[in-house]
């Protein structure tokens, strides 16, 4: 008789222990869970048998084919020092993760107190680095303070402190009161005729003291009045990186040079406000206007009228959230008496009254004009469109500095353009990077403001000269 | 006489191409043998409990989303392979785990059920613990509690010492996170995954009872010990039924001892059971199917867990995957419209929407929610493409994903028939009688594109068994009604194979309508089955369209088995 393999015949026992066994449909359904759970029974492909050394075998992994072998294993040897950083990189972000003052200081998780960092890379300012600490029931609920303290090594100092209160249901009392020393200003002359070849360097200090009452009269429509004390000091700069004021203006320093302007500033402003959100509507606008009187504390220099109209308008193009955002501001001052206003009170380029492509305080004088066009489009979002995520834009500036309202002539317009990349978070603007070129050459920036729907005021310890 | 010479760097350029081509020649199947066929995995051996895994969320998804990534498309052999995708060929090896009739054998991963088995609706329905819920006769002893996220839940215990995560639905969305969480949940588990038991249960505060010496951590407070009225501010957050109820998902505790997840690549070192890299396991690599048919997008590695479990004396490590509420289109925070379009950190997408200058939308953003269903999440089927899903991080299984992968698990997935569909959601308690229809329909309808898909690219002709008649085979196409309106047709041809799977002698082409195709089995003789021991069957359908690509089967003269299958 011929001998039966060992593995055939226990196939084949199984086989028949499955066929002496009900069709699969017809059996109860606890016996069904039972065998299947197990993964045997009468199957699709006939019996499968149970677990057993004929149809149990382990698994392993495939050889690699020799043509990948050699292609692969030099990439595995280039490649392993890079392999040790994605881990260095990994176990450093599991400590940071890991540790809750780290997870704290860096706001990984918000909570009603939170410390963030601030961080300046070149320029005038040097490397610095600094603190923001916000905390939002500091006495009781919707009661926030704000500290903010920074630091650089071309001495740049700032230290500024913002109180915010509720005042009924739809008002805020703000107090702020700051310190900063711009060590390394610049300075190229007054007016929209000067030379990009006279750049020069001043140090600035201002200190204010102020507070300002809003309140709601609408969903869309706010008023708000405040005082505010300041002073500037515009004195020899520390940085030798370019000439100072006196040197490349020796014969005609500016008034207000080597002294302190001070005095109070009381004014009252209108908003209106019919957007669809913060950081990137498709819709509506903000319309401000700003009206306020400077009364200086010197007699030699003068006290003026600040006015200012900004309009910011956004409008959904051919997707929802592809827009067109335009801005246009134009703001001046009005000097009361015959006295000079000092240059450091003077207008100027500077954020968020940019003039991409040009240095902050490339142009100054008593009055600003500035249009801008951004057109904007998501690249990235995390979950959903209104939340966390990337914006492209081109950009567009076109603006000039006057000293009368009737010196606006298009000759004098400066022009930049350019581009960037802005992240917002669900809460808000976070930051962005762009790149502007004018006449006078390219530019990049990297800022945590944007240049609509900017956050100002005392609490976020803003410079308060010149308001904004 | 003028030799035409090649510079030196070319010749050795081109010995190098000749090499490489001999060598991949040269790398071939194993050899075909006359045994049973494999279909259960020896990964239950008695092995020591291997270390719990604890991997930082954060880190995790950096290498899944960036360095992983960066890694697979400088690595040279997947560039090879990316260039041959133009010429048909896969962008990863074959997986290395299906036995030879290319299904994957039972293990700690995976169970063959409804793919294999004729399964009833009921049974497809109940999950992996019938009658598994909590013991509603006592009350639930809340023993931990989560303040953290959207929404909040707790672990509670119930009178037989069987212990649940309780979560709840977002704000705003009732039933939206629950209901997907049981319909994915029994999805899976038919199919052939491991998951946890999970049940909707509704929820009254008499129930409740926090445990003695419970600590807990209140938002923005200090850890303590949980108190009766830090239940009732957790259950405050909670959308309340009419019935002043609360709908909640109760998902019971896996058996076993936490590991915590496994990696989507590479093995648990310290488990000698787990012998093959995870991105090669079939099962895996085809869960991307499932995951796309499901919505389901969270599948970070995060979402699955390990435990050490003891079976008849044995000590080894079974596979899970948990946490189902970031499926069919809803989420944590209520419906996801991202969900299943892109990755998180997406550079590919981010920079196509640069170039494109915002001339281009998002096909997510044209879709919306069905209107007044608000049970259902961003879950349709109009625009749904299976190879175009993807999940948050990148996934080195579904890296791997070849066409025979994606094969195998539109075969599951389209043995689940509308009664299996209906049955399943029906458990999971959608309010509105019109959110099941609509997500029965939806279901359906993805399933039918994915096999579509698959079967219109290997054709689905499977189960095949010799019988008297003849070799018997199953066409799927046909069977699961995705070709109603066309006429099929079948030819086969017959050749003899040697063992290391040369054919020759194939015969003509032979066509029929039948799903049964004669094998003359006359023809051979004793020296044909010594030098040739196995007969090759190829086989084509045609729906009209033209000839399909062929399935092979090696059928052993000896044994009458089907010993193996390529497609």
């Amino acid at each position: 008789m011929a001998r039966v393999p060992v593995p055939v015949a226990l196939s084949v026992a199984a086989l028949l222990w499955t066929a002496a066994a009900p069709p699969a449909q017809s059996q109860t359904p606890a016996t069904i869970a039972d065998s299947i759970q197990q993964g045997y029974g009468l199957s699709r492909w006939g019996a499968i048998p149970p677990p057993g050394d004929s149809v149990t075998a382990p698994s392993h992994n495939r050889p690699m084919p020799v043509w990948e072998g050699i292609l692969v294993w030099p990439y595995r040897v280039i490649a392993f020092p890079f392999r040790l950083l994605a881990d260095g990189i990994g176990a450093t972000v599991r400590a940071v993760d890991e540790t809750p003052f780290l997870r704290q200081f860096l706001a990984f998780q918000p909570r009603t107190f939170r410390i963030t960092p601030e961080v300046s890379v070149g320029g005038l300012g040097g490397w610095g680095f600094g603190l923001a600490a916000q905390h939002d029931s500091l006495t009781g609920p919707g009661h926030q303070a704000r500290l903010r303290l920074f630091a650089s090594n071309q001495r740049d100092r700032k230290a500024t402190l913002g109180l915010r209160f509720p005042a009924g249901d739809r008002g805020k009392l703000t107090i702020g009161i700051g310190y900063r020393n711009h060590a390394n200003t610049r300075y190229f002359g007054v007016g929209p005729g000067t030379e990009q070849e006279d750049e020069s360097l001043y140090r600035e200090v201002q200190t204010w003291v102020g507070t300002v009452y809003r309140h709601a009269l609408t969903d869309e429509l706010a008023v708000a009045g405040g005082l505010e004390f300041t002073a500037v000091r515009a004195t020899e700069p520390t940085s030798t990186s370019a000439p100072s004021i006196s040197q490349r203006f020796p014969g005609a320093l500016p008034p207000g040079f080597a002294s302190t302007s001070s005095g109070f500033l009381g004014g009252i402003t209108v908003e209106h406000d019919d957007t669809d959100g913060d950081g990137r509507p498709n819709r509506g606008g903000r319309r401000t206007v700003d009206v306020g009187y400077f009364r200086s504390a010197a007699p030699e220099w003068a006290s003026y009228w600040h006015i200012r109209l900004e309009a910011q308008q956004f409008t959904r193009l051919w997707f929802p959230h592809t827009v067109l955002a335009l801005r246009g501001v134009l703001t001046w001052m009005e000097p009361d008496g015959d006295q000079p206003i000092p240059f450091q009170r003077l207008l100027h380029n500077n954020d968020p009254d940019l003039l991409r492509g040009f240095p902050d305080r490339r142009w100054r004088d008593r009055g600003l004009l500035l249009l801008t066009a951004e057109y904007r489009w998501p690249i990235w979002v995390y979950d959903r469109a209104e939340g966390t995520g990337l914006d492209f834009y081109f950009l567009s500036d076109v603006g000039q500095v006057f000293p009368e309202l009737s010196a606006i002539r298009t000759d004098d317009f400066t022009f930049s353009y350019g581009g960037g990349i802005r992240l917002l978070t669900g809460s808000g603007f976070a930051v962005r990077v762009e790149y502007a070129r004018s006449s006078e050459g390219g530019l990049w920036r990297l800022q945590s403001h944007q240049t609509f729907q900017f956050v100002r005021g005392l609490f976020h310890g803003r410079d308060a000269v010149p308001p904004r | 006489m003028d030799v035409m010479r090649f510079p030196r760097a070319r010749r050795l350029g081109l010995a190098g191409a000749c090499a490489i081509c001999l060598l991949a020649a040269a790398w071939s199947a194993p050899l075909l043998e006359d045994v049973p066929i494999v279909w259960h995995e020896e990964d239950r051996r008695d092995i020591p409990m291997p270390t719990p895994r604890d991997p930082n969320v954060i880190a995790s998804a950096l290498d899944a989303s960036l360095f992983r990534p960066l890694g697979r498309l400088l690595n040279p052999a997947r560039l090879v392979r990316g260039f041959g995708t133009v010429f048909g060929g896969q962008p990863a090896h074959p997986a290395a785990n299906p036995n030879a009739l290319d299904e994957v054998p039972s293990s700690t991963w995976f169970t063959n059920r409804l793919g294999l088995f004729p399964l009833s609706p009921s049974a497809v329905a109940r999950g992996p613990h019938p009658g598994g819920g909590p013991d509603a006769s006592g009350p639930l002893v809340v023993f931990s509690a989560k303040t953290e996220g959207v929404t909040p839940g707790f672990f509670v215990r119930d009178i037989q010492g069987n212990r649940y995560v309780v979560k709840f639905d977002p704000p705003g969305y009732p039933g939206l996170t629950t209901a997907a969480d049981i319909i994915t949940g029994r999805i899976l588990h038919a199919a052939g995954y491991n998951v946890p038991h999970d049940v909707i249960v509704p929820l009254r505060r008499e129930q409740l009872i926090v445990g003695e010496g419970v600590r807990f951590t209140p938002e923005d407070g200090e850890e303590r010990e949980m108190t009766e009225s830090d239940l009732d501010a957790i259950l405050g957050r909670v959308q309340r039924s009419p019935d002043g109820r609360w709908r909640a998902l109760a998902s019971r505790f896996l058996a076993g001892a936490d590991l915590g997840p496994f990696d989507w690549r590479g093995r648990r070192k310290d488990d000698p059971n787990d012998r093959v890299n995870h991105e090669d396991r079939r099962e895996l690599r085809g869960f991307r199917m499932f995951a796309a048919w499901l919505c389901h997008y969270d599948t970070k590695q995060g979402n699955t867990l390990d435990m050490f479990v003891e079976e008849d004396g044995r000590h080894f490590v079974r596979h899970h995957f948990i946490d189902f509420g970031s499926t069919l289109g809803g989420g944590a925070r209520g419906p996801v419209p991202t969900a299943c379009h892109e990755f998180t950190a997406d550079v590919g997408l981010t920079l196509g929407r640069t170039l494109a200058l915002g001339l281009w939308e998002d096909p997510w953003r044209r879709t919306s929610r069905p209107e007044d269903l608000d049970e259902i999440g961003r879950y349709r089927a109009e625009g749904f493409h299976p190879i175009a899903f993807k999940p948050l991080e990148p996934n080195a299984a579904f890296a791997n994903f070849t066409t025979r992968d994606g094969y195998w698990a539109a075969k599951i997935i389209s043995a689940f028939t509308d009664a299996h569909l209906a049955a399943l959601v029906a458990e999971a308690q959608y309010e509105d009688p019109a959110a099941a229809d609509w997500m029965v329909r939806v279901l359906g309808e993805r399933r039918d594109i994915i096999a579509r898909y698959f079967f219109d690219r290997i054709p689905p002709l499977d189960f095949f068994q010799m019988a008297d008649s003849g070799l018997r085979f199953h066409d799927l196409g046909t069977e699961r009604g995705l070709y109603p309106d066309r006429a099929t047709s079948y030819r086969y041809r017959i050749g003899d194979a040697t063992p290391d799977g040369r054919v020759a002698e194939r015969g003509p082409w032979v066509e029929g309508a039948e799903t049964v195709l004669e094998i003359d089995r006359r023809t051979d003789s004793p020296a044909a089955r010594e030098m040739r021991p196995f007969l090759a069957v190829d086989i084509q359908v045609d729906r009209g369209m033209g000839w399909s690509g062929t399935v092979r089967v090696f059928i052993a003269r000896q044994s009458e088995r089907v010993v193996r299958v390529e497609r």
